[in-house]
């Protein structure tokens, strides 16, 4: 909210004056953000007087209009002045603002007697934005009557001011006004708080009559105050300090009636709406929209309403959003004569609710939503009739209204609460005084009940009150006490064991990333052509950033892509980058309605809203491109292959201390012959190898893009909390070769199996260390050399033990196989 | 010159020959290989020394002593001669060896992949770090999220703006009742109905608001918010907690300041200024915890209150690492996480 200092200062007394930067720091700690101090006026100096045109002269010879102009500046000032101007929007007789020859305008803008247009020009007539106030620049500003020629425009028209840009929070409606700040202001500086509202109490005593007044609508409406006036002057000019004080505050001088409303509400907060009593037809009432009810706003948007919402009526139609906009069928207009002044008291939910579904927010919408003081609506009508009155000859009719009954809030301020809330100890006269100050009254002193003032619906409880004698006391009177040493138990298993696995990735070479989970249909069609995923597997966002990626990943894959493109575009040509992060698929059993939840929640409440979630798992992914050391200036360089993203795999299991299994796979997007499925048990965990050339192509990457995938969350879950320890053998080792041939179809992954079931205890280690195809071998087979490994804990083992171990091994493998011992 | 071969008599005067000899031989050797047919010349089986020494038992008795400890010391002196000859040759043989290993070092550097963790990664870690060292445990929950978690156990009314669809994503449709979570705050509410109290957690993780990504926005990203439910917690409590952890993470120079603030879930609520580079800087939010929030989940609140807090990792890598542009964050360019190594 844009605040001129003056405005406030108008309601607060100080012993002394306050400078600028005692009042931003007094906001500041009482929780309002500055987000800017605007210095009107900053750099103007005079002369600049008031002035009445007396002659114009249409200077047609040039390419757009232009006045010579006649400015009685006043005798002091040398009277009649010669001014060239081009505007056109004045006109003899008017009072304009003119700078004179010496003056300097905000900017930097020096006045200079000059030659222009054939004329010596001994002044410049001047727009409200050359004089630092609003951004008007349509044309030249004309004043009112009630001022002198001659007079010094600088002090009479009060040209220099600050204005400060305050952050309101969303609890604080009664901040959204003069009168809220000044009483914060006064609070935080000692000063003396004068209350707007009451100087407008008990003016006038209107009499009854004019447009009748109906609630229907009582849950969101409290009270109505509708005020009746006749002969209203529509076109009487808004008075200057009126202008200037809604032009400081970035609103627009629309209409006397218009002005007069939005100055009020400025001042005191409360929303008023004027309409043109002539366009409505019966009695006003607060009622709830029909479906599908129709009315056009004042910004001319056609507004169809839902069931349920608020609006203002007459007797045959909805005339404006309650609380939000006004109508453009009964909009006051410059022929308005008769007017109805609406003061009424929305609730904040349905105010929220209907800005939110129209999406449209007014100065009178944020009021209502953040809470306004329900005593208002009569305080205002009269504040409003006054000024009627008084500016725009208008005469009261009559008033009719509908004031609910008020609720006086109530707080049995717990004090030994307060004192561990805010580590103090605060004396009841010094608590008494702070709360007086807020406008609190301390009704039962022994058990401390306090009476809440009517503006602050926010205060309900004793941490509402805590908070307020902690700001008016500063919240840096609370102590600093450090609480540590709680028994925790450090991080849990998967945390450690994600922690540990990260930098051991990082010292591979890998490089994380971090990606968004949004993914495209298209990417996941290409990704998962086997149909992995189909449409109804995938979470869907309703309202996402961009149409085109609605969907939440079910992998990192794509995402990998992506960023490997982006990579690649900025020539970071050989990449190994990995990611951890979660993935998601539909749980298909969604609830659709939202339930009420009870307080505190049933077990089988909790479990439904669980149930409602997308299934969600950790993932980690890895991706490798190019070569495997990134130095475009090295020749030779090994490229990365299928093998090391098994290898990486199998390191990774290793790590982590898992018992896995490795065995062909084919999904895609892997390359159907160079992918490795990861078994963990009979639990697949992951997938690594060479994708497949379709994925490849699609997303252009590079030939040969390796990759691997697994559930993170199934590793670091099953993690090994102590992992038991067996002796280290110290025996001699017996070593044998073993050559086999085997059709081209069994895995060397299947032989190992074998070999080390048959081997029992005694076979430590066995290792293919050659695969050779050709000569000697017949076709379609090929030889596996594999060394072999023997130890007993216990001995020094004898030939005839090791060579009996290996008939088993031999024997096995013949029967399992097919396989043939290669001589 | 006299042979020592044969048959010729023990000729005692030639010793000083023998031994002159070869100290000129060994001592003007250059290699290993000239020692070892130098110590076979003067030193083997066929040497003149050792032809002198089998010499020596055909002397009469009682010339036996005398010259056997003069061949003695000869043999003594040519064998200390090769040993220290030996020493030298080998010396300057590595020498030469290691000399002609030699490399240019410098090559190797350009011949590593610069692994690292991401700098949000390390920022949670050490954030993590820092309040498990005090006792605290890492709490994480769902990113998709049951909308009752995210704001309606958090007292966040249903026209709340952070419910507007401006603001949050919606899962399915806006009816769905589930979004991606907005804070990481429905981790706490978890956390609340799942731990025995008392309850000191953080909660690290990722969130999201459908703001469009541009330099200081982006609709994904990372918080870290504290709770802590004790008997008799009160804002000083926090205020100390966000101290020592500002210390932490900043340096011991840097000052905090709390600001009256609005946040639903809490009351009273404040704002986390930090004064760091000479400027203060808004770095997070916090409060004591709304009894509202408590009594939701069945809390007995006037036996056990207590605060939170919570503040963006991104924000906090770009004060204080001076990241400047927050796509660098998100684009997956590996020159960024590179910057950072393992730590950040």
């Amino acid at each position: 909210m844009k605040v001129p200092i003056s405005w406030i200062n108008e309601f607060v007394q100080f012993s002394d004056q306050l400078e600028v930067e005692a009042i931003v720091s007094a906001f500041i700690q009482l929780g309002f953000e500055v987000e800017e101090i605007d210095y009107v006026g900053q750099g103007i100096s005079g002369p600049i007087v008031i002035g009445r045109v007396t002659a114009i002269e249409e200077l047609s010879e040039f390419k757009k209009p232009i006045r010579y102009c006649q400015v009685d500046v006043g005798a002091n000032n040398g009277g009649i002045r010669g001014i060239v101007c081009g505007a056109t929007n004045f006109k003899v007789g008017d009072l304009v603002i003119t700078a004179l020859p010496g003056a300097e305008l905000p900017g930097g803008f020096k006045i200079a007697q000059r030659e222009t247009y054939g004329h010596i020009s001994d002044g410049m007539i001047c727009s409200l934005r050359e004089i630092g106030i609003g951004e008007d620049h349509s044309g030249i500003f004309v004043l009112d009557d009630n001022f002198e020629i001659g007079t010094d425009a600088i002090s009479t028209l009060g040209l220099l001011d600050v204005v400060l840009d305050l952050a309101v929070l969303p609890d604080r409606g009664y901040a959204l006004s003069i009168r809220g700040l000044a009483r914060e202001l006064a609070i935080a500086t000692k000063g003396t708080f004068v209350d707007p509202a009451w100087l407008h109490e008990a003016f006038p005593n209107s009499k009854t009559g004019g447009v009748a007044a109906a609630i229907s609508a009582k849950d969101d409406c409290q009270s109505l105050v509708l005020t009746t006036l006749k002969n209203v002057n529509s076109t009487a000019v808004t008075p200057w300090y009126m202008q200037r004080r809604l032009l400081l505050a970035g609103m627009r001088s629309i209409s006397i009636a218009v002005d007069i409303t939005n100055y009020i509400m400025l001042e005191t907060g409360q929303p008023l709406h004027a309409f043109d009593e002539s366009k409505i037809s019966g009695g006003i009432e607060i009622r709830y929209s029909h479906a599908n009810e129709e009315i056009e706003t004042l910004d001319h948007v056609l507004r169809v309403l839902g069931n349920n919402e608020l609006v203002v009526a007459d007797k045959s139609k909805g005339l404006s959003l309650a609380g939000i906009m006004g109508g453009a069928s009964s909009e006051v207009t410059a022929s308005t004569s008769n007017l109805i002044i609406e003061a009424a008291h929305f609730s904040a939910e349905k105010t929220s609710e209907t800005a939110r579904r129209h999406i449209l927010s007014s100065e009178a919408s944020r009021r209502f939503e953040r809470g306004v003081d329900p005593q208002l609506p009569v305080i205002a009508s009269n504040y409003a009739v006054k000024l009627l009155i008084e500016h725009a000859g208008a005469e009261v009719v009559g008033r009719n209204a509908v004031i609910g009954e008020e609720k006086m809030q109530t707080i049995a301020f717990n004090l030994d609460q307060l004192q561990v809330i805010s580590g103090i100890n605060f004396e009841k006269e010094n608590l008494q005084r702070i709360l007086n100050d807020l406008g609190c009254q301390i009704i039962d002193y022994d058990n401390f009940v306090v009476q809440i003032p009517s503006w602050r619906p926010d205060l309900l409880t004793t941490n509402d009150l805590a908070e307020e004698v902690l700001r008016v006391s500063g919240y840096d009177q609370i102590p600093s006490v450090l609480i540590g040493g709680q028994i925790g138990k450090g991080y849990s298993l998967p945390q450690r064991l994600e922690r540990q696995l990260k930098p051991l990735l990082a010292a591979q070479g890998f490089v994380e990333i971090l990606n968004y989970p949004f993914v495209s249909q298209e990417d996941i069609d290409l990704t998962f052509s086997d149909g992995l995923y189909t449409v109804d597997d995938l979470v869907k966002i309703a309202n996402p950033l961009s149409e085109k990626e609605p969907f939440l990943r079910p992998s990192l894959l794509p995402g990998l892509f992506a960023a490997a493109k982006r990579n690649l575009g900025r020539n970071n040509l050989d990449l190994a980058v990995f990611e951890s992060g979660t993935v998601f698929t539909n749980q298909k059993v969604q609830s659709a309605s939202k339930s009420i939840i009870s307080t505190p929640p049933s077990a089988s409440e909790l479990a439904q809203l669980d149930a409602m979630i997308p299934q969600q798992q950790k993932s980690l992914a890895i991706l490798m491109i190019g070569k495997k050391i990134a130095n475009p200036a090295l020749t030779n360089l090994e490229a990365w292959q299928w093998s090391d993203a098994i290898s990486t795999g199998v390191e990774i299991m290793k790590l982590l201390n898992l018992s896995f299994e490795v065995v062909a796979g084919a999904a895609m997007p892997w390359h159907p012959g160079r992918c490795a499925e990861f078994w963990v048990g009979d639990q697949l965990v992951g997938f690594a190898g060479e994708l497949h050339p379709r994925v490849i192509e699609g997303f252009e990457l590079p030939a040969r893009t390796i990759a691997i995938e697994m559930n993170f969350d199934y590793l670091l879950e099953n993690g090994v909390a102590v992992v038991p320890a067996k002796p280290l053998l110290m025996m001699p080792v017996a070593k044998e070769d073993l050559a086999i041939v085997v059709a081209d179809s069994v895995p060397a992954g299947a032989v190992l199996k074998s070999i080390r079931a048959a081997g029992g205890t005694l076979l430590e280690q066995a290792q293919v260390f050659d695969v050779y195809k050709g000569e000697q071998v017949p076709v379609g087979h090929k030889s596996l050399a594999i060394s072999l490994r023997f130890r007993a804990p216990d001995r020094t083992l004898t030939t005839e033990e090791v060579s009996a171990v290996k008939t088993d091994i031999l024997n096995q493998l013949e029967q399992e196989f097919a396989a043939k011992l290669r001589i | 010159m006299s042979t020592p071969a044969g048959n010729d008599p023990l000729n005692l005067a030639d010793l000083a020959e023998f031994r002159a000899k070869a100290e000129l031989a060994i001592k003007s050797t250059k290699s290993l290989e000239d020692l070892k047919t130098v110590r076979i010349n003067h030193a083997g089986d066929k040497s003149p020394i050792a032809l002198a020494n089998r010499a020596i038992a055909k002397l009469p008795a009682a010339d036996k002593a005398k010259a056997g400890a003069l061949i003695g010391e000869v043999r003594e002196f040519i064998n200390q001669l090769l040993n220290e000859q030996l020493q030298i040759l080998t010396v300057a043989r590595n020498m030469e060896i290691i000399e002609s290993e030699r490399v240019d070092i410098s090559l190797a550097v350009d011949q590593t992949r610069s692994g690292a963790i991401h700098p949000l990664t390390t920022v949670m870690n050490r954030i993590s770090d820092i309040f498990i060292a005090m006792g605290y445990e890492v709490a994480d929950g769902p990113e998709a999220e049951a909308e009752w978690f995210n704001f309606d156990a958090l007292n966040i009314p249903a026209n709340h703006p952070a419910r507007s669809m401006q603001d949050t994503f919606y899962v399915n449709d806006k009816n769905s009742g589930v979004v991606l979570r907005t804070q990481t705050s429905p981790v706490q509410i978890r956390t609340l109905l799942n731990r025995e109290l008392p309850i000191y957690i953080i909660s690290p993780g990722k969130v999201f608001r459908s703001d469009e990504l541009d330099q200081t926005h982006t609709p994904v990203f990372h918080q870290v918010e504290g709770l802590v439910v004790d008997k008799g917690i009160g804002m000083p409590h926090l205020k100390g907690t966000i101290d020592h952890f500002a210390k932490t993470m900043f340096g011991e120079d840097v000052k905090t300041r709390l600001r009256p603030s609005y946040f639903p879930f809490t009351e009273p609520s404040a704002e986390i200024d930090i004064f760091f580079n000479g400027k203060w800087i808004e770095w997070g939010g916090c409060g004591v915890v709304n009894p509202k929030v408590l009594q939701g989940v069945g809390i007995d609140t006037d036996v056990y209150s207590g605060f939170a807090f919570g503040m963006g990792i991104e924000r906090t890598l770009m004060f204080r690492n001076g990241v400047t542009d927050m796509r660098d964050m998100v684009e997956g360019d590996t020159r960024f996480s590179q910057m950072f190594g393992v730590i950040s």
